[in-house]
C-alpha cells in the first residue's frame, strides 16, 4: 500500500523532482558555490511536499485531504507511518548530499558514525515539527475561538523557531568541534561563544529522546479529525 | 448495524459538541440526520466513522468500536464529506483507479454503470470541475467499492436537483439490492420522507427526536415541514 502511495506522489511531483535534477546538474558544474546552494533547494524541496501529503484543509481544497485518508481501510498506524515515508523521500535528496560530507571534513571516525546519527535525527525532528505546524494551524483556521488564536499563533511561531535554534545549536556546535574539522580557530564571539556549553551530543541527544514523545503525539492527533 | 447509546463529545476547551445521542439503525436502513447548523451532525459522524474519539458513552458500528480503529471494517463503509477532497490535477480516471486499490469489494462494472448514470467523465480533471460534479466522482467511487453502510455528510448541498434525485436512486437501489444501511446528514430534508426510514433530529449537540419517519410526518406527508416545525417550537 505504501508503494501505491509512493507512486503516486512520483507522478504527481515528476516536474518537481526534474527540476531539482536540473538544479543538480548546474550546482555541481558551478562548484562551491552552487553547493552551498544545492544544501539550501534540497532543504526547501520536501516543503513543497509535505503540506500535500499531510492533506491539512486549510492548505487548498484541491489536494487528498485527511478526511479521505483516514476514511481508508489501513490501520490509522500503518497510515502515519507510510505518511512519514512519503515525507520522508522528498528529504532524500539532502540525506544523500549529507551522507557524502563525513568523507570531505571529518577528521575522526568516531565522530563521524555522531554524524550520521545527527543527520537522521534532525530530519526526523524538523519533519515531526514541520507536522505539528500543519495540524496546529488546521487547528487554528477551524474551531479555535478567537481569543485562543494569538496564543496558538504564538505557541507555533515558538516551536518553529526553538526547533531551528536547536538544531543550528547543535549543529554549530558540531562543526565548530576540533575533533570533527578543526574548525575551532573560528572566530566564537556573541551568540557562538556560548555554544561550547551545549556540546553537540547532548543537544542530539536530547532531540532523539524529544522525538521519543513528539512522534507518538503527533501520529494521536493525526490520526483524528480536530 | 449501528447502536449508539448516551454518546458524548467535547472539545478540548471542554465545549460540548454531543450531550446524549441515542438511536440504532439495523441492516438495510437509511437515516437522515438532521438539525442546525453547528447542531453536531458532521461530530455526530465523524464518530461513527472513527475520526475522533467519544468522551462517554456506547457505540457500534457494524458490531465493532469505531474507537478502536477497527480498519478492516471500513473496506465495508463507504464515506462521502465535503470535507473529502481529491488533488486538482488528477483526471476521473486517477482518482477512481487510485481510490479502487484500496478495495477488494470494488466493482469495475457498478463503476462504469454509475459513470453513465451520474454524467462524469473519466478524462475530466477534479481542477475543472464543479462542486457538485467533484461530489458525483466520489459518490461513484464509494458506491462502486459495494458498501454494506454509507455514510454521507452533507453531500446533497451542491448537488443539483437531477444531481440530488440520482444520488437518492442510487441509495434506494443499493438498498434493494444489497441491504445496504444508509446515514444522511443533511439541511435539506425536502423529498427525503420517501427514502428515509428513520430520523435523527439534532439541536446544539441534544438529541431531539429520534423516530421512524411515519411517526414523524404530519397530514401533508411533508418532512421538512415537520422538521422545521420541530426546530422551531425549541
Amino acid at each position: 500500500m505504501t508503494l501505491h502511495f509512493l507512486k503516486r506522489d512520483f507522478r504527481d511531483f515528476l516536474l518537481y523532482w526534474i527540476i531539482l535534477l536540473i538544479l543538480t546538474i548546474i550546482a555541481l558544474l558551478a562548484g562551491m558555490i552552487g553547493l552551498s546552494m544545492l544544501v539550501w533547494a534540497y532543504f526547501m524541496f520536501p516543503s513543497m511536499a509535505e503540506g500535500y501529503i499531510l492533506g491539512s484543509p486549510w492548505r487548498t481544497q484541491h489536494q487528498m485531504s485527511r478526511h479521505y485518508l483516514l476514511s481508508l481501510p489501513i490501520s490509522h498506524k500503518r497510515l502515519f507511518v507510510t505518511q512519514q515515508i512519503r515525507i520522508l523521500v522528498f528529504w532524500m535528496p539532502l540525506l544523500i548530499l549529507m551522507s557524502c560530507v563525513p568523507f570531505t571534513i571529518l577528521t575522526s571516525v568516531e565522530f563521524g558514525l555522531f554524524y550520521y546519527f545527527a543527520v537522521f535525527v534532525s530530519i526526523a525532528f524538523w519533519m515531526h515539527s514541520q507536522i505539528w505546524s500543519a495540524l496546529e494551524m488546521e487547528s487554528i483556521s477551524t474551531y479555535l475561538p478567537k481569543g485562543y488564536r494569538i496564543w496558538a499563533y504564538i505557541k507555533l511561531f515558538g516551536v518553529l523557531f526553538g526547533t531551528m535554534a536547536i538544531l543550528a545549536t547543535g549543529w554549530v556546535n558540531y562543526l565548530l568541534d576540533n575533533r570533527v574539522s578543526g574548525w575551532a580557530e573560528f572566530s566564537q564571539r556573541g551568540f557562538l561563544s556560548l555554544i561550547p556549553l551545549l556540546p553537540a551530543e547532548i543537544v542530539f541527544t536530547c532531540v532523539f529522546v524529544l522525538l521519543i514523545v513528539w512522534v507518538p503525539y503527533n501520529a494521536r492527533r493525526w490520526c483524528v479529525t480536530l | 448495524m449501528i447502536v449508539a447509546r448516551d454518546l458524548q463529545y467535547r472539545l478540548r476547551n471542554k465545549r460540548k459538541i454531543l450531550n446524549g445521542i441515542s438511536f440504532n439503525l439495523n441492516k438495510g436502513e437509511f437515516l437522515a440526520v438532521f438539525g442546525e447548523n453547528g447542531a453536531g451532525k458532521t461530530t455526530l459522524l465523524d464518530l461513527l466513522m472513527g475520526f475522533r474519539r467519544r468522551n462517554g458513552g456506547e457505540l457500534q458500528v457494524l458490531d465493532m468500536d469505531p474507537g478502536t480503529d477497527p480498519w478492516r471494517a471500513r473496506a465495508r463503509i463507504g464515506y462521502l464529506s465535503e470535507k473529502v477532497d481529491i488533488p486538482g490535477d488528477w483526471d476521473g480516471k486517477e482518482f477512481l483507479s487510485f481510490h479502487r486499490r484500496f478495495y477488494d469489494t470494488y466493482d469495475l462494472s457498478r463503476e462504469t454503470a454509475l459513470m453513465e448514470q451520474f454524467n462524469v467523465r473519466y478524462e475530466e480533471r477534479v481542477g475543472n470541475l464543479s462542486a457538485g460534479e467533484i461530489r458525483r466522482l466520489q459518490i461513484i467511487g464509494a458506491l462502486a467499492t459495494g458498501p454494506e453502510l454509507l455514510v454521507a455528510d452533507e453531500i446533497t448541498a451542491v448537488l443539483d436537483i437531477i444531481g440530488r434525485r440520482k444520488f437518492l436512486k442510487a441509495l434506494q437501489e443499493q438498498q434493494k439490492e444489497r441491504a445496504m444501511t444508509v446515514v444522511l446528514a443533511t439541511n435539506i430534508p425536502e423529498g427525503l420522507e420517501t427514502y428515509a426510514d428513520k430520523i435523527l433530529l439534532i439541536s446544539r449537540g441534544r438529541q431531539i427526536l429520534f423516530s421512524e419517519t411515519r411517526a414523524v410526518l404530519d397530514d401533508n406527508n411533508d418532512l421538512a415541514d415537520a422538521v422545521a416545525k420541530r426546530l422551531e417550537r425549541l
